[in-house]
């Protein structure tokens, strides 16, 4: 007689099935009415959503709703004022600012969410298990945090890009080169945060519980624990985005980001320097681009750190 | 007599703090029949769960150790066994309901994939199938229309239901050797006595054998057949239920039933153990009751008596019962 059937005559009635797993679309839907839910809670994450949603959408429908060619010059529309044929205007070579804005924002995003991507994806795995092996795993780690930490991140994408810049990466290989060294800048920050919530949390009942059913340390650390502790790093990692993004801008604003005529809102807001005076319109578009960015993204941290951690927020 | 499932002997285990050495099981050695249920009795820190974590290996090292005994589980000895060989055995040969059922489980996990999981891990077998053995699971141990409360979180329930779902998981791979550690103290009285009587039954209907672990003397009256009463890290007393109620011969089991309320009397205190629990970073010399000994003799201040067999089945720590 097998188990199942021993546990079959215990009960006696166990004549129905199963009811079959809730699928994976409803489990969404799901999420995604809980995620607004909670997200009503504070008007400051509310406000963030709405305005990341308007930049997404931007970013997705850039082909569709862009007007020009973003980088075809035009030099009988130099320097227009906004208007019918150019929404935003034109800069000083003719081209539409507003198709400019799009196609740069697009770039932009998606370089940040990579890069941000990439962080969360080296630095949370390295925190939670040396976190979670402690000893001798946990010291070398974290020495290795602390060195990448003692570097000022400024001067390590600048060292990078130079680098790349003086070996001739061109286009999207220098992406992946400015990808990389703010993947490498941002994932002290997440290791730490990371090693920090397991140590708290690798005390807790369940951790034990789970060994006492017979998992692994590997599975405990990134099924049991990691799970428990992705709060704060939602949190860090959406203020990150906004910090990302400044720091291309600023990036291609000192020349060192892609090279012209890529549309990109730190090097447009950069050649807009010298028409400041006559034309301050040209320079004031990327630059409330990137304000407004920013502020999406510190705006939705912000309000997910209040929902996510009630002690935090202080009513 | 029949073979014993678990046999602890000359048990001890060591905790190098910064504080100084602490011993938290001091040779201990007891054995559990198939089928039987023993009950661990004693005040916080006298090392019972430590005991309990032992057995499952579970004891973090550092700063724990073992430098003594043997824990001889169905013939073999677990602490040779690696790692790996350790993780087969946990859930699927013996397994562990713990105290507090809010934080032994998971928040982030609806409870079937907790119980799905440990089934998964430890037996193989497919998604379906987990499925209904978790629903099976929830039946047996009473959670109301388990095939509704199936994918619930575990804060939607109960502290009672919770501990139900504990032992679903604990029960989930079929073991043959439970250890509860104190399972109904942070429960509600009433919904005490319901999770005894589960923890009881599943026990009895499946032949398993029971380390349960309280500081509850009722709770181990109810529950237990053979019962070890532990003090400061010793086993002082150990004998069967029925004798130990009868006829406690350790002056720490003495007080401890002299302070249980008892409704066939009419007075009104209770007797409390005088003083309290030494502590065990420096503990006494000799006997470590004799500081709240009533019986303390000199002797009892410099030698720690031995576990002495003083009738048939009855073994007691202390100098009282020394021949002479």
């Amino acid at each position: 007689m097998s188990e199942l059937e021993a546990n079959k005559l215990v009960d006696g009635n166990l004549a129905w099935r199963a009811p079959p797993a809730p699928t994976l679309g409803s489990r969404i839907a799901k999420a995604f009415s809980n995620a607004w839910y909670e997200l009503r809670k504070s008007r400051t994450a509310s406000i963030g959503a709405v305005m990341l949603v308007l930049l997404f959408g931007a970013c997705i429908a850039t082909p569709w709703i862009a007007t020009h060619d973003p980088v075809k010059q035009n030099y009988r529309a130099r320097l227009a004022p906004p208007s019918e044929k150019h929404l935003l205007g034109t800069d000083r070579l003719g081209r539409d600012i507003y198709s400019r804005l799009l196609y740069g924002g697009r770039r932009l995003v998606t370089i940040a969410l990579v890069a941000v991507g990439l962080s969360l994806l080296i630095g949370v795995p390295f925190g939670v298990l040396t976190g979670y092996f402690g000893g001798l795993a946990d010291t070398i780690g974290m020495r290795i945090v602390d060195g990448l930490l003692a570097f000022p991140g400024l001067l390590l994408y600048l060292l990078f890009v130079t680098v790349a810049q003086a070996w001739k990466f061109e286009g999207f290989m220098l992406d992946v080169v400015l990808v990389g060294a703010l993947a490498l800048a941002g994932m002290p920050e997440k290791a730490r945060l990371a090693r920090g919530s397991v140590l708290a949390e690798k005390q807790k009942e369940y951790v034990e519980a789970s060994r006492a059913v017979g998992e692994s340390s590997t599975r405990i650390a990134l099924s049991q624990i990691l799970p428990n502790i992705v709060s704060p790093l939602i949190v860090t990692a959406t203020v990150r985005f906004g910090f990302v993004i400044l720091i291309v801008a600023a990036l291609s604003f000192l020349g060192l980001g892609t090279p012209p005529p890529t549309p990109d809102w730190g090097s447009d807001l950069s050649a807009a320097r010298d028409y400041m005076e006559t034309h301050p319109l040209i320079a004031a578009f990327p630059g409330l681009a990137i304000c407004y960015t920013v502020l999406a993204f510190n705006l939705f941290g912000d309000g997910l750190r209040d929902i996510l951690d009630p002690r935090i927020a202080e009513r | 007599m029949a073979e014993p499932v678990l046999e602890l002997d000359d048990l001890t285990v060591n905790f190098r703090l910064r504080a100084g050495d602490l011993t938290a099981v001091n040779g201990v050695s007891f054995a559990i029949e198939r089928g039987q249920t023993f009950g661990l009795v004693g005040e916080s820190g006298s090392g019972k769960s430590v005991t309990a974590k032992a057995i499952m290996r579970l004891i973090p090292d550092p700063p724990g150790e073992i430098p003594r005994g043997r824990i001889v589980f169905e013939g073999e000895n677990i602490l040779d066994k690696n790692d790996a060989e350790m993780r087969a055995m946990r859930g699927r040969r013996m397994a562990m309901v713990f105290q507090e059922p809010m934080s032994a489980l998971n928040p982030v996990y609806t409870v079937h994939s907790q119980i799905a999981d440990a089934l998964r891990t430890n037996l193989g077998i497919s998604k379906q199938e987990a499925r209904e053995r978790v629903i099976e699971l929830l039946t047996l141990v009473g959670i109301p229309s388990p095939h509704k409360r199936l994918d619930s979180y575990v804060h939607e329930f109960s502290g009672g239901m919770r501990q139900r779902v504990m032992l679903a998981m604990a029960l989930s791979c079929n073991p043959v050797f439970l250890i509860a550690d104190e399972p109904t103290t942070a429960l509600d009285v009433t919904i005490q006595a319901t999770i005894l009587e589960l923890i009881t039954r599943m026990i009895h209907e499946r032949g398993m054998s029971l380390l349960f672990i309280t500081h509850n003397l009722g709770v181990v009256a109810h529950a237990c057949d053979k019962i070890g009463v532990m003090y400061a890290s010793h086993i002082v007393e150990l004998a069967d239920k029925r004798e130990i109620f009868a006829n406690p011969q350790h002056p720490y089991t003495v007080g401890l039933l002299n302070s249980i309320p008892r409704l066939d009397t009419q007075s009104k205190y209770l007797t409390p153990i005088t003083g309290s629990v030494c502590n065990m970073l420096r503990p006494p010399a000799g006997c470590k009751f004799n500081p709240r000994c009533s019986h303390a003799m000199d002797i009892c201040r410099r030698e720690v008596p031995k576990l002495k067999e003083i009738a048939p089945g009855h073994y007691a720590a202390c100098h009282l019962h020394d021949k002479g």
